[in-house]
């Protein structure tokens, strides 16, 4: 490895034949290199010293558009590589001094990945979110309304409303994580996603992952169109395939099966 | 369950999924991902952000690059008034703004010109201000 480098780890994988990967880049359009360790392959690729060192990582991390690019980046090889074999997504910026380093770490952590990798076989992460459709609001304005006391009783009926289909929106969003969980291995939630960051006319009321058998992806899909279509208040939408970023750590699926006993 | 579409076409159960979010993936769903979620195994640099709350770090990095973020689009803090006293500024101004027009409109219909002086405007901000703790 040349001099001002480190090793970014992206993804462990089950070994594929070595061309297949010949044309991949990672962060900064630099090949990526398969580091292999048994039946374990490590997805790494040489990064600049200068903005990987842990000072200037901790700053690149707070500048956003840094963190789009790494980001892009990492989610570019973790696909590429998920679409061809078994692959488990590290966090960003998993940095190592070399790719000696990275061998070690397998090495060391070979009963961890693998158990993590067979999880995952023939699965993969669908996202929901289901957002609110907000509803059409009609103009008041003091200077329209006949008097003081009617302005602020049609503000209040508005706001009543609001509350009322956020309300419904929310057991909307139950039935429909239930309905998709029925066809998943596993279901994680995450935090609903702001409306200004997630560019969403409506309210994020859901915010899910769900590891799916590769052989019922069509059904979930299905599922989610359905859902989308039938539940008026409410916009459903599909991302993915991801990797199993979400699935990847082994407390995360215990969770999930004790979620989903609750539902029983 | 029955009634959700069409029968799945038959993948092969032994080949993986096709997995491509491609370049057109939302950075929101990108990013709470890669920073939330994946294997965590410390590496050679330690950056935690374990620690880091995703809502956290998107703030933080909002507040840090501004520009870039107003690029983006992104300047709800700026109108969220539980974030920044001029989004909280804002909406009270737009209230009052409001409030204005209607005691002007009021006075226009109740006062004859040249009569009682224009009635308190802050009186009727109370009202609003009632309004908004009457809510749960």
């Amino acid at each position: 490895m040349s001099a001002g480098t480190v090793s970014y780890l992206y993804a462990v994988a089950r070994p594929l034949p070595a061309d297949e990967a010949a044309d991949l880049v990672g962060v900064h359009d630099t090949p990526v290199h398969l580091v292999g360790q048994g039946d374990l392959v490590a997805v790494v690729s040489p990064v600049p010293t200068e903005e990987f060192d842990e000072t200037p990582l901790r700053e690149n991390l707070e500048d956003l558009s840094w963190l789009e690019k790494v980001a892009r980046a990492h989610n570019h090889v973790v696909d590429f590589m998920g679409a061809r074999t078994t692959t488990v997504p590290f966090r960003l910026a998993t940095i190592y001094r070399n790719e000696q380093r990275v061998q070690e770490m397998l090495r060391e952590q070979e009963t961890t990945l693998s158990s993590a990798l067979d999880r995952v076989t023939g699965r993969v992460e669908w996202g929901i979110k289901v957002t609110t459709i907000p509803a059409p609001r009609a103009e008041v304005s003091p200077t329209t309304a006949p008097s003081g006391r009617s302005f602020l009783q049609q503000r209040l009926s508005q706001r009543r409303a609001a509350d009322d289909a956020r309300q419904q929106a929310t057991v909307d969003a139950e039935e429909i994580d239930f309905a998709l969980a029925e066809l998943a291995v596993a279901r994680r939630r995450h935090r609903p996603q702001s409306r200004e960051i997630s560019h969403a006319s409506g309210e994020n009321v859901l915010n899910a992952s769900y590891l799916v058998a590769a052989d019922r992806t069509e059904d979930f899909r299905n599922r989610a169109a359905h859902l989308d279509a039938t539940t008026p208040g409410c916009r459903v939408e599909l991302t993915g395939p991801w990797a199993p970023y979400s699935f990847a750590l082994e407390e995360t699926s215990a969770d999930m099966r004790e979620e989903s006993r609750s539902h029983e | 369950m029955t009634g959700y579409g069409i029968p799945a076409r038959g993948t092969p159960a032994q080949a993986p999924q096709t997995v491509g979010t491609g370049g057109s993936a939302n950075l929101a769903d990108i990013l709470e991902r890669v920073l939330d979620k994946g294997i965590v195994i410390a590496g050679d640099i330690q950056i935690n952000l374990l620690d880091i709350e995703l809502l956290t770090v998107k703030l933080r990095l909002l507040v840090a690059s501004v520009d870039k973020a107003k690029e983006m689009g992104i300047d709800w803090w700026e109108h969220d008034p539980t974030l920044s006293s001029a989004g909280r500024k804002t909406e009270l101004a737009e209230e009052t703004v409001r409030l204005k027009e209607r005691v002007a409109a009021l006075e226009e219909r109740a006062t004859p010109p040249g009569t009682a002086g224009p009635a308190d405007a802050d009186d009727t901000e109370q009202q609003e201000t009632a309004e908004h703790q009457e809510r749960p």
